[in-house]
């Protein structure tokens, strides 16, 4: 069974998430768990996973769309392979936000809202389903199988806010062997790109001091991103479905 | 250049050095040639990923026609235009800051096979194709489409094409999209896609990564997820 948690103050976004997960789980066994006063997204999501009967986890933001089909199938044929699952993260984790890395060691696509109206597709990595190998995955949406919390936990002593708990997550469970993944199947519409106000680097320096102390400071590789205009969700999921898929699939088959 | 890669290994350059345009400078390079296969080379790009001729070998024995960059979805005369995921290779320019930078169009296997068209920096095949295909000189008079118009005819023929994103190519010069280019897109267009109206062009961004130097390109342009792929099951994995 799925737990879908969600930590929500805001009772339209809430009601959206919940018809959207909604549509997305119809006639499969599932819960929603709704924190609405949580401290920091890491004291909500322990909280909500204290709560929670499912022998799989979602831990979601409230302005999450998934878009793409089949997410329960989807799902829980990646968690039969890794132990959490994301929508876009890094093989290669070199500072406190996992884009730093660049192409090619950062993984995922996301829809977000194109100043003309339209749609932007950003594709981080694409270049089959599912990666593996990832050291740490966005918040926005992460999956995990509830073996994973009888070895590590949200950190809501470090993370006390609404920055870093979910690389702090992530990459908590690389470095205890736990094997991640990043999605490139379920396509999701993110309302919010990320926000990086003086908090963050707050929590960018705790990371820093829990994780990367003995490594030297790194800076964002220079580089830019893939980002594809799309009218609609209709041809998101086109551009989200890239043919080569298909022939990898055949040539692994054969 | 070729020299070095080429070391060791039964090989021939034939150098033209009054083409009248690109097709017709091919075209006369293809008959005075002996080898199997056949490289069609600017001469402005820099190989600097190891093993090329064992690579193209490879590639060979699964495709007809072999570039280092092009589309699987030709939806005009600039084969970029159709965008991510529906373009390929990955290619080392210097910026105008006199840095290097990877374009990367789409690099999600060593080989991408079911391509439409090559841009023609470099493109190597079997003298078969290129005898079967020909150039077309009489349309493509000039330096520019003769590439895709070769590439794509190719296609519709039959052939397989495949773009090869573990040959690493340094271009010196970028496409240039001026008048003299949109002359030769106009015929290409009356003779691919005639009466048609341009297709809607999505606006496309594919990653540009900086690098300090070749050695590091390198390293950007051999991604670890390649050696995952050979590994992984039936299943993608």
């Amino acid at each position: 069974m799925f737990s879908v948690i969600i930590c929500s103050i805001d009772a339209k976004r809430f009601a959206d998430a919940k018809a959207m997960y909604e549509r997305n789980f119809q006639n499969h066994q599932w819960e929603l768990i709704h924190i609405d006063d949580a401290r920091s997204l890491a004291e909500g999501y322990n909280r909500g996973l204290a709560k929670s009967r499912g022998d799989l986890l979602i831990f979601s933001h409230d302005d999450v769309d998934i878009f793409s089909p089949d997410l329960p199938n989807r799902l829980a044929k990646h968690l039969s392979n890794f132990d959490i699952v994301g929508l876009a993260g890094t093989s290669r984790l070199i500072g406190p936000d996992w884009v730093w890395a660049g192409p090619p060691f950062i993984f995922g696509q996301v829809c977000s809202p194109h100043p003309s109206g339209r749609l932007s597709v950003n594709i981080m990595g694409a270049p089959r389903p599912v990666v593996g190998n990832i050291q740490a995955i966005d918040g926005l949406f992460m999956a995990a199988r509830r073996s994973v919390f009888s070895k590590i936990s949200f950190d809501a002593a470090t993370f006390d806010g609404f920055f870093l708990y979910d690389l702090d997550f992530s990459y908590s469970a690389f470095s205890s062997g736990l094997k991640i993944a990043v999605a490139n199947d379920i396509c999701a519409f993110h309302a919010s790109p990320g926000n990086f106000k003086e908090a963050w680097n707050v929590y960018a320096e705790k990371f820093h001091l829990k994780w990367l102390n003995n490594h030297p400071r790194a800076k964002r590789r220079p580089f830019a991103g893939t980002v594809v205009v799309v009218a609609d969700r209709a041809e998101a999921l086109e551009v989200m479905t890239p043919t080569y898929w298909a022939d990898q699939s055949a040539e692994s088959g054969k | 250049m070729y020299e070095g890669i080429f070391r060791g290994i039964d090989w021939e350059l034939i150098r033209i050095d009054n083409a009248r345009s690109l097709a017709e400078g091919y075209t006369r390079g293809i008959s005075r040639s002996r080898g199997e296969p056949i490289i069609l080379s600017h001469d402005d790009i820099t190989i600097f990923s190891p093993d090329m001729p064992r690579r193209l070998q490879a590639h060979l024995s699964t495709c007809d026609l072999v570039g280092v960059a092009g589309t699987t979805k030709l939806i005009h005369p600039a084969w970029i235009f159709a965008g991510p995921p529906f373009v390929f290779g990955q290619i080392v320019h210097t910026t105008a800051g006199g840095r290097l930078g990877v374009d990367i169009y789409g690099a999600p296997s060593p080989l991408v096979a079911n391509i439409q068209a090559l841009d023609g920096m470099f493109m190597a095949g079997r003298r078969e194709i290129f005898e079967r295909i020909g150039f077309d000189a009489k349309t493509f008079d000039g330096f520019h489409l003769y590439d895709i118009d070769f590439s794509y005819r190719a296609f519709l023929a039959g052939m397989r094409l495949g773009v090869a994103n573990d040959i690493c190519i340094h271009h010196a010069s970028t496409g240039k999209f001026d008048e003299t280019w949109l002359r030769y897109a106009n015929r290409f267009g009356a003779k691919f896609f005639p009466g048609q109206s341009d297709p809607h062009i999505q606006r496309e961004k594919w990653p540009f990564v900086e690098v300090p130097d070749l050695a590091q390109a390198l390293q950007v342009m051999t991604p670890p997820h390649w050696r995952q792929q050979s590994e992984s099951t039936s299943d993608n994995y």
